[in-house]
């Protein structure tokens, strides 16, 4: 039974092939609109006009800038009334014209804000685009705050992100290439690179995974970044959503590639390592001392926050032994009245703070501030009081939660979230035999994970000690000579060099 | 495919029904004996006395001191295992005391024990106390509520000061099971309501044969293991300084001095008698002096610096002769003596009976490189 169904769905994949529409539009006027009614199921919001008795214009209701239309359009083919399509061009001042007269390209365009005008008795149609498409205006990136650097974020359309873009990046060599994919949605979206930086090998493999793409829709960059994966079934994204235009570009001159999708406020950014998922924008604006100080804090944090807890039930399930003798009796007398084994103890816990952490995130925020209150006084106190859970338990998982709060990645910050429940178990289970099996596999998994194509771990391994002066601390820049080798690009040397002439040369002049 | 889920669905299997074997040791839900005395018994059989900690509901954990008597350790810890409410385990023990009688008797087995077992941490300290171990433990001291952790930081921090030798239970089985070298422990003793050290216990083998009193647990931990940090006391012969002194010159001079730094070598002269000369070369800082004494004369400080070494010498001297009258290789001569002679073909109880026999040369230079500021630290 099962297989049958594998059958049909197997045979439907394969009639993938997106919206047919083929040929050409008959030129006279009736049959012609006719014709589009009937292709584009006569929407209430297709608006068709005779300005004169040849020339008419067509075109979505709500995706059109009404006043350009009037005036730049109407007013003027009214005025001046020409007889053949070639003419429109140079008559209509619009900056995107073209002429067109497949059927896909006019109905696509129309779909896209453009207004069709067509002429009696010729298939060829003009299309101008006036599109006026609602947009968000421009905001701080709220998941990626920072406290130096600039405080702009990406906005849900793709022609501004890619201006944010062009500001930040003022090079011919900056590649555009827009693709639009899912069979309902057509969602259009843009790979960006810069020529001679960025791997041609990887600038490949992005173009074929998208080429090979049978979706049905994209509504955001996380879809897509899931499907041209490496690996989707991994806990751990190979791929960065951020919101920030700084990093994105930061990413592209390292020789990342970039992906912005029409419709999504996060860019994608590829190939990406699991050491760099660690690092904040905002490190390149400190100080280096303070940026290492902080990057190494952020990766002693995360290791706290997966291994901290289990340690914890792994030290008083089995291993009583090796607790230094000043906490024996702290930790003894915390954990006499709780009634239950400390592996349950931990995962009510646990189970409680990704509760309140949950509730916060989908709370607004004037009233995810009380959440902090419940969880604070309510939960933190009153569960010490009535028994259910150990004062040291409580520090422990709080500080686990704020140590994966370090994190500046959303995405990845969860993971480690998510890693320490079965952590806690195999600890429960097995002690620290189990904490360590546990290390052991994730260290494989992470071995095994490749983003497009490169080592998921690298610099670390393979060893890359000329990438840790970016990739582990932060060396000043002077001292940059060479780009990550992780991203596979050939063109390493960077030139930064210092013009810091003293002042005593200066005077001297 | 397939087969990895199988292989997956498997190790699931086994991690469910395996987690039930590993046996859990709920930190609360145990009794902890935290120091164990040995005592030997009638015939053969040995007492334990066990101080264990144990934690009740009431957020309070108390101490209680338990004893029993049995033909081995485990069976001891079974008799006290009757006598508490939770579970006896030795996974915290920080501290093994033997009575004076069985140390005298012979240590072996239990040493044997100790180091058997996993859960007991090399790092524990051993001693010997000074008559009996279990009326040691049971005197109902007024200013001690945990005996075992006052005993553990008593040892502790005197080792760490150089106060005292190290005698973890690593080190013990060290110098035990090597057939060259012999061990030393420190002795503690009630004193009143004080827990004081006493001395220190040479064995030879598993037996106590003798002991010195704590005055001399410097030169031996000088001679054993060298002398990093920590303040000594000397007196020396007041009649030299008479020459120097501005007032009236005591008749025992008595000084301070606080080691710096201590340098170590031994070297084989002579093969056959065997004989060695042992040097010492050690930076002190003078912290305390006779007030009539003027130390900023660098004659005064020359002179001085001629009666440490001299008095130095013969009290090293005087260790070393002691330990070989009772024929207690302690300071592992015979160690040195088999890893530079390898032609030697002798036998390790013919290299034990060597010790005795051997002629060593102490010569002690010492500096003087801070004084005038009296200082604690």
């Amino acid at each position: 039974m099962f297989g049958k169904q594998k059958q049909n769905i197997k045979n439907e994949s394969e009639d993938y092939k997106g919206l047919e529409i083929d040929g050409i539009f008959p030129p006279l006027k009736k049959e012609f609109f006719t014709e589009l009614k009937e292709i584009t199921n006569s929407p209430a919001d297709l608006i068709i006009k005779d300005v004169t008795e040849t020339i008419t214009v067509a075109y979505i209701e709500n995706l059109v800038d009404g006043q350009v239309l009037n005036d730049q359009i109407i007013s003027v083919l009214d005025k001046s009334e020409p007889s053949i399509p070639e003419a429109l061009p140079n008559l209509l001042n619009i900056p995107i014209f073209k002429l067109a007269g497949q059927k896909k390209e006019i109905i696509y365009d129309l779909l896209t804000g453009n207004v069709l005008i067509h002429i009696e008795g010729y298939n060829l149609v003009g299309l101008a685009n006036i599109a006026a498409a609602p947009t968000r205006s421009l905001a701080a990136p709220e998941n990626e705050s920072q406290v130096i650097g600039s405080q702009v974020g990406f906005n849900e359309s793709l022609a501004t992100n890619i201006s944010l873009i062009r500001r930040l990046i003022r090079n011919p060599n900056l590649c555009n290439e827009e693709y639009s994919v899912g069979r309902q949605t057509n969602t259009p979206f843009s790979v960006l690179y810069i020529k001679a930086i960025a791997a041609d090998e990887n600038i490949d493999i992005v173009r074929e995974r998208i080429a090979n793409l049978k979706i049905e829709d994209l509504i955001d960059s996380a879809m897509l970044a899931e499907l041209i994966e490496d690996n989707s079934y991994s806990v751990f994204p190979q791929m960065l959503l951020t919101e920030r235009p700084d990093r994105f570009c930061d990413g592209l001159l390292n020789g990342k590639i970039g992906i912005i999708v029409e419709g999504s406020s996060m860019a994608i950014l590829c190939p990406y390592s699991f050491v760099e998922f660690f690092h904040s924008r905002e490190e390149q604006n400190l100080r280096w001392q303070l940026a290492t100080f902080i990057r190494l804090l952020r990766f002693s944090a995360v290791f706290l926050s997966v291994f901290l807890t289990p340690m914890y039930v792994a030290s008083l399930t089995f291993h009583y032994e090796i607790i230094p003798q000043p906490l024996l009796i702290p930790l003894s007398e915390s954990r006499a009245i709780v009634p239950f084994p400390p592996i349950i103890e931990a995962l009510i816990l646990e189970l409680i703070i990704e509760l309140l952490r949950e509730a916060g995130a989908r709370l607004p925020t004037k009233v995810g501030q009380t959440i902090g209150i419940v969880g604070g006084i309510v939960i933190g106190t009153a569960a010490v009081q009535a028994g259910i859970t150990s004062n040291i338990l409580i520090i422990i998982v709080a500080l686990c939660a704020l140590a994966s709060f370090t994190t500046p990645n959303y995405m990845m910050g969860n993971v480690i979230r998510l890693l320490r429940f079965p952590i806690i178990f195999l600890a429960g289970f097995w002690g620290y035999y189990g904490i360590m099996l546990a290390f052991c596999l994730l260290g494989i998994h992470l071995l095994r994970q490749s983003s497009l194509g490169a080592p998921y771990l690298s610099p670390l391994y393979p060893p890359r000690i000329l990438d840790w002066g970016t990739a582990v601390i932060r060396l000043p820049i002077g001292l940059l000579k060479t780009r990550a080798t992780s991203n596979g690009t050939f063109n390493r040397k960077v030139h930064n060099e210092k013009a810091k002439p003293q002042r005593d040369d200066v005077m001297k002049e | 495919m397939m087969k990895k889920y199988k292989l997956i669905f498997i190790v699931f299997v086994f991690m469910t029904v395996l987690g039930g074997c590993a046996e859990q040791k709920i930190l609360e839900r145990l009794s902890l004996a935290t120091l164990i005395g040995y005592d030997g018994g009638e015939g053969e059989n040995i007492t334990a006395t066990a101080i264990i900690r144990q934690v009740n509901p009431e957020f309070e954990s108390n101490v209680e001191t338990l004893s029993a008597t049995a033909r081995t350790s485990k069976g001891t810890r079974e008799q006290v295992s009757a006598q508490v409410s939770k579970k006896v385990t030795v996974g915290q023990l920080r501290v093994v005391l033997f009575g004076e009688e069985l140390a005298t008797a012979g240590i072996r087995q239990s040493i044997y024990t100790l180091l058997m077992n996993p859960e007991i941490s090399n790092g524990i300290y051993l001693g010997v106390v000074e008559g009996e171990a279990k009326p040691f433990l049971e005197y109902q001291y007024e200013n001690i509520t945990d005996i075992s952790q006052h005993i553990f930081n008593l040892l502790e921090h005197n080792i760490e000061r150089e106060n005292s030798i190290s005698s973890t239970l690593h080190e013990i089985g060290r110098d035990y099971y090597s057939p060259t070298r012999q061990i030393v422990m420190p002795i503690i003793k009630r004193k009143e309501n004080v827990i004081e050290i006493t001395g220190v216990a040479f064995f030879r083998s598993e037996y106590m044969v003798g002991r010195l009193p704590a005055k001399d647990i410097f030169y031996v931990k000088m001679i054993r293991d060298g002398f990093e940090k920590g303040t000594f006391e000397l007196v020396l012969d007041g009649e030299n300084f008479e020459s120097v002194s501005t007032g009236e010159t005591p008749e025992e001079l008595a000084i301070a001095l606080d080691a710096i730094k201590t340098k170590k070598t031994i070297k084989l002269i002579d093969q056959n008698t065997p004989e060695y000369d042992l040097n010492f070369k050690i930076s002190v800082r003078l912290t305390e002096i006779d007030a009539s004494i003027h130390t900023g004369d660098k004659k005064t400080l020359e002179m001085l610096e001629k009666e440490i070494n001299k008095k130095m010498e013969s009290e090293l001297s005087r260790i070393i002769q002691f330990t070989q009258e009772i024929d207690s290789d302690v300071f592992g001569f015979g160690e040195h003596y088999e890893s530079r002679v390898s032609d030697s073909n002798l036998t390790h109880e013919e290299l034990a009976e060597m010790y005795s026999n051997m002629k060593v040369n102490v010569q002690v230079k010492s500096e003087i490189i801070r004084d005038g500021v009296f200082g604690m630290e």
